[in-house]
């Protein structure tokens, strides 16, 4: 067999079969603890969306077993994919944000200015913090 | 037609990678925006694009790994990581509320602004709890994300410590600024997953406190 005239041989075919199925299967385990974390947030009437709760889940998980940590190829490809996963929801954007009307320059400015503003704290306020506490100061 | 939808964005995505400077999302965002009214895809879009929505979700949860990995630089420097998140969080809550009131915004739409640095479906979920738009919610989420996205080169040069310019970043502009933080620098990038997720579980925690006491 040849992938785009480069020879494959079989015993690479079994690597490349094995490491899709560690990828479906440990995208399967993400997908159960956004689930598991659906229920445990309608479970205990959560204020907080159920896959966060997964997030609190698996990092609990990984302290106790830390190896599992290399058994999850699929959470770093979908990291560096998220921002495809956001394209459809941009695009579905213009839709509520033009049924705004007059009312959308002011939330463009709004969001702006909140998005400035947090920045801008977030970082300053960890300077400061990080200067207050550094003992060589 | 659906099928089509899925292949076009994909297929721009994967475009707007080569495009140098810009963050893909915008590029790509852009190029639909225009395409997709063109090729009267509306309706056939969102099925089209479905899959893409829900690996959403796991893609949350795959935040546990950096934030696992990072978890003793995130515990050496605790004390300022917490104290920007916490600060930045309601520094956007509050930043809202009162930029929203003084241009005359109704406190409904207010309400689907305040949660929007949280992550989008966060934003959503928490907005819909509010009694507000959650569709409004998730595109002021993604819209401030991909503005803070479009500031990160500035916000690195200007904040010096990568590690402080993620934080900012992951409280700020969400899962887009994740990205582009991840992109620009490593540490910046695990600071600014482990900022995003705390971010979204502050913004949760603090917005149904805090939006009545500036709204009432």
């Amino acid at each position: 067999m040849a992938v785009f005239g480069i020879p494959y041989p079989k015993k690479f075919r079994l690597r490349a079969l094995r490491t899709v199925a560690i990828s479906a299967a440990s995208l399967g385990v993400l997908a159960a603890l956004a689930l598991a974390g659906d229920a445990l947030a309608a479970v205990g009437h959560l204020p907080l969306p159920g896959p966060l709760l997964g997030t609190v889940l698996l990092v609990a998980w990984l302290c106790a077993r830390p190896a599992d940590a290399l058994r999850l190829p699929a959470a770093d490809w979908l990291i560096r994919l998220m921002p495809l996963l956001f394209v459809p929801l941009l695009v579905e954007a213009v839709a509520p944000l033009r049924a705004l009307g007059h009312a959308l320059p002011a939330v463009a400015v709004t969001v702006c200015v909140a998005t400035v503003v947090s920045l801008a704290v977030t970082v300053f306020a960890a300077r400061l913090t990080s200067w207050l506490s550094s003992p060589s100061r | 037609m659906a099928l089509l939808a899925l292949a076009l964005t994909l297929g721009v995505w994967f475009l707007a990678l080569r495009v140098p400077r810009i963050p893909p999302i915008v590029t790509t965002a852009v190029v639909l925006a225009v395409l997709v009214p063109a090729l009267h895809l509306q309706r056939a879009y969102g099925t089209g694009t479905e899959p893409l929505v829900l690996l959403l979700a796991p893609a949350v949860v795959a935040l546990a790994l950096p934030l696992y990995r990072e978890r003793l630089t995130l515990l050496r420097s605790l004390a300022p990581s917490l104290v920007g998140i916490v600060a930045g969080s309601a520094a956007a809550l509050v930043a809202a509320a009162f930029v929203g009131r003084a241009f005359g915004l109704s406190d409904t739409v207010i309400r689907a602004l305040a949660p929007r640095t949280a992550t989008s479906p966060v934003a959503a979920s928490i907005a819909s709890t509010l009694g507000a738009d959650p569709h409004l919610a998730a595109a002021a989420a993604v819209a401030g994300g991909v503005l803070g996205a479009l500031l990160a080169p500035l916000a690195l040069r200007l904040a010096g410590d990568p590690r402080h310019t993620g934080l900012g970043l992951g409280v700020a502009a969400n899962g887009v600024g994740t990205a582009r933080a991840a992109a620009l620098h490593p540490q910046a990038g695990a600071s600014a997953a482990a900022a995003m997720a705390l971010n979204a579980l502050i913004t949760a925690l603090l917005a149904p406190l805090l939006l009545p006491l500036v709204l009432h």
